[in-house]
């Protein structure tokens, strides 16, 4: 862990610049360099699966580009765009509300240690701090100070995740919220916020679009499906589906769904959280 | 005299056959009582001596030994009493026994009353294998005793029938006891009104939920037909109904988990005679054997409450005699565990080895019991404290709150169940649609036939019956896979991250669903379905 104060070269200069500036922040890992892109992704702690799925989607596809992602690797949102940074290969940069080398929550381990290992942990606590309730607060003004451009996920009416939008827009920075059904209770929030003025975020080109980087022609991934396996693929969403109600959708019986979705998910166009089954991409 | 009667008492959930011998000898007046009894044995002493005394007949002022044989085996319960009766009645009075044969099974009141005691079925059994002509029993015994085809059933109300049916010239005149006559005529009322009777006892001390009779009521109204949708579950049930697997279903609350579990009672086949007679066995000693409906007909449904207790659930001493808990009471039938997180930790823990080895091993009072467990475990569970999660409209539970709810169930545990699923919510408008609907009687048909091709298979094996007994030898021998087949498990468990230990389960499954589907081989297509049903044990940890 380095100790990097204010006075310090290496003090990133995001940091520097943000009213409030710590005097000295804790790093486990590397800091975003000065010219790579930052995008914040954040939202609510008991995201649904939906929005964590499209946390890990925009993460990766963010990725792609070069640009590291920053978050507070806090369940829900924070880590599902922590861990689509990884999967993409990229760099992510996790902002603590307690000491660098606490892991909280704890079952983010294995997610942490990743994070350390080809990104970065950053906090302005000392080490071993724990993870106090105004720490929370406190630390969101990094999460918007790291980031060039923040996007909001999901959230509620009333949500932590608004301080984190206040700090950003206080910083100058330019917010983004993925919409949602106005009778979603997590997608009140990010609704809101787009009432307000705040960017629309669709798809990754949005985002790219602010750093002025040219959304690569989207390479379509050639689907090798037989007929049966497409009806199935075309009928599964973003959000999961039951396997009763893909059933239902597609007259087919669960016993002969079964082995097409196992083969669909391991080829990799599918994925399965307990019997629900959702595309594993937008 | 040395007269000698015969009787039956209850090792923990076998019956044994007794002998009682009675001596009368010189010496200063008094009866005692020897053999390695308990106290209601030895209490057996004094309702038999007072009880002959107020039919008209008073013992001799002598010594009077009494021996349980074996001796060395400790005996319990009520049931000797009237053989006690009997062999002091003859060394004393008469000194001859024309039924040298028969045996006596029952607990006396002071007034010569013979009630009724559990375990009368498993009794007559163990009498009729030794070799015994006959046996006097009460008349709230004799349904039960007479599922015995080979043994002589003699019912009495009271203990001076008998001695009226053996010795007639002995009642000729009216007996000269004044209580006896005061008895005689109000016995039925007082005795009735003022104490509870047995079966009522035994269900409070163990909290039954549901008695024989209740659950044949509601067996007879359960069919699949009634459940809306519940596609997957169903098949589920199917599955688990026809290899005897462990099952656990987690939902929200109102998806239909306890629906589905109380009808998979309806799919299994009709119990043959002699699974009858075990399944009633059990419930003949934990006294729950009503006397007028004879055999238990219908499989047993046993849904016990979350606050029951490790002795309850896997049986424990009441009074010093060993009682069934729910786990036998649930043989051939289904156990169904509602609200599994909510029972206590070491109830649930409990169940690892009988889930794992099939049979419980009971330590208790210097003695080890052990029975089979032969039984369907069904249990349920919702997805969070709440019970709405994932649908985030309703559900406000934080992940720390879930995961603590979910890990309720130790992992040890999940790993011993071979079908976990996850059940979607039921939407009004599909309980009213038309949906696709499953009667009982079509899925039974599945069910019988896998169990046929079970039983061809494990005809050379001794201790196998069900594809869920399999160990690992016999897995090599009946579940074979072929190269395709084995790259698909490859492919799936690195997928998934699965262990070594879920394998056998999901070979298992994977042979039974082979089974339902009528096929000989086990194909990618069954094992696939067989890997979906170990999801939800994944997602927990």
């Amino acid at each position: 862990m380095r100790e990097i104060l204010a006075m310090e070269e290496d003090f990133p200069e995001r940091l520097r610049e943000i009213p409030d500036s710590p005097k000295c922040i804790y790093l486990i890992g590397n800091l975003p360099e000065k010219k790579e892109p930052t995008v914040g992704i954040i939202g609510a702690r008991n995201g649904t699966e939906y929005g964590k799925k499209v946390a890990l989607s925009l993460a990766r596809e963010l990725v792609a580009y070069g640009i590291g992602i920053v978050s507070g690797m806090a369940y829900g949102i924070d880590s599902a765009a922590h861990r689509g940074a990884l999967e993409g290969g990229g760099k992510t940069y996790a902002v603590l509300g307690s000491g660098a080398d606490v892991c909280y929550p704890a079952v983010n381990q294995k997610l942490y240690e990743e994070i350390a290992k080809t990104g970065g942990i950053i906090s302005e606590y000392a080490p071993g701090a724990p993870p106090l309730p105004h720490h929370f607060v406190e630390r969101n003004r990094l999460i918007a100070g790291l980031s060039d451009v923040l996007i909001v996920v999901e959230a509620r009416e009333r949500s932590g995740t608004f301080i984190t939008v206040d700090r950003a827009l206080e910083q100058g920075k330019q917010v983004f919220a993925v919409p949602g059904r106005i009778s979603d209770a997590l997608s009140k929030g990010c609704n809101k916020l787009l009432m307000e003025g705040a960017g629309i975020c669709l798809s990754q080109a949005d985002i790219l679009h602010c750093f002025s980087i040219e959304a690569g022609e989207k390479k379509q991934a050639e689907i090798h499906l037989n007929e049966e396996e497409n009806r199935v693929y075309q009928a599964l969403r973003l959000d999961g589906k039951h396997i009763d109600c893909l059933a239902k959708e597609l007259k087919m019986s669960v016993e002969k769904l079964y082995p097409i979705l196992i083969g669909l998910e391991l080829s990799g166009y599918c994925e399965s959280k307990g019997n629900t089954y959702s595309r594993r991409s937008l | 005299m040395l007269a000698n009667v015969y009787s039956a008492g209850l090792i923990g959930l076998n019956a044994c056959l007794f002998s009682v011998q009675v001596d009368e000898c010189n010496g200063l007046p008094r009866s005692i009582i020897v053999g390695n009894v308990s106290p209601s044995v030895r209490e057996g002493l004094e309702r038999a001596i007072i009880a002959l005394k107020n039919n008209g007949f008073d013992l001799p002022p002598k010594k009077i030994t009494i021996n349980i044989q074996p001796a060395d085996v400790r005996k319990n319960g009520t049931s000797f009493d009237f053989a006690i009766l009997a062999g002091m009645f003859i060394a004393t009075n008469v000194k001859e026994n024309p039924y040298q044969n028969y045996a006596f099974l029952g607990e006396l009141g002071l007034d010569g009353e013979i009630k009724h005691i559990p375990g009368v079925l498993p009794m007559t059994l163990a009498m009729e294998e030794a070799g015994i002509e006959g046996v006097f029993v009460g008349k709230e015994d004799e349904k039960e005793a007479l599922h015995c085809k080979k043994l002589k059933i003699i019912a009495l109300s009271c203990v001076r029938e008998w001695i009226k049916i053996l010795y007639p010239f002995l009642i000729k005149k009216p007996s000269l006891n004044s209580l006896e006559m005061k008895l005689k005529g109000s016995r039925k009322i007082e005795v009735k009104k003022s104490c509870i009777s047995q079966n009522q006892t035994k269900k409070i001390c163990m909290g039954f939920p549901l008695s024989a009779k209740d659950n044949k009521v509601q067996k007879e109204i359960a069919d699949f037909s009634d459940i809306a949708g519940q596609e997957a579950g169903i098949r589920a049930c199917v599955i688990a109904a026809a290899g005897m697997h462990a099952m656990l279903f987690s939902g929200p609350a109102g998806s239909g988990k306890s629906m589905l579990a109380r009808r998979i009672p309806g799919i299994l086949p009709k119990l043959s005679e002699e699974e009858k007679l075990e399944v009633s066995k059990i419930y003949s000693i934990a006294g729950d054997l009503s006397g007028e409906e004879g055999l238990l007909q219908e499989r047993p449904f046993r849904a016990p409450h979350t606050a029951i207790s490790q002795n309850t659930l896997l049986g424990g001493m009441v009074g010093g005699n060993l009682v069934p808990g729910e786990l036998a009471l649930a043989t051939k039938g289904v156990l169904f565990l509602d609200e599994l997180p909510l029972f206590r930790k070491e109830t649930i823990e409990a169940l690892r080895s009988p889930l794992e080895e099939k049979e419980v091993v009971l330590h208790r009072l210097q003695q080890v019991f052990s029975y089979k467990v032969d039984c369907i475990l069904v249990a349920a569970m919702n997805p969070c404290p709440c019970g709405f999660f994932p649908d985030r409209n309703r559900c406000h539970c934080t992940p720390g709150q879930i995961r603590a709810y979910q890990r309720g169930i130790s992992k040890p545990i999940l790993e011993r169940i071979d079908i976990s699923l996850e059940l979607p919510p039921v939407a009004l408008e599909n309980a009213l649609g038309k949906e696709k609907k499953f009667s009982s009687e079509e899925l039974s048909k599945q069910v019988i036939e896998a169990r046929r091709r079970q039983n061809e298979r494990f005809k050379a094996e001794e201790y196998i019956e069900w594809n869920s007994q399999m160990g690992p030898s016999e897995l090599e021998k009946y579940c074979f896979l072929g190269k395709k087949e084995e790259d698909f498990m490859k492919k799936v468990f690195a997928l998934k991250n699965l262990s070594m230990r879920t394998y056998h389960k999901v070979l298992k499954v994977a042979r039974t669903i082979a089974d339902v589907d009528g096929k000989e081989d086990i194909t990618v297509e069954h094992l696939a379905e067989a890997v979906s049903y170990r999801i939800v044990e994944e997602n927990l940890y």
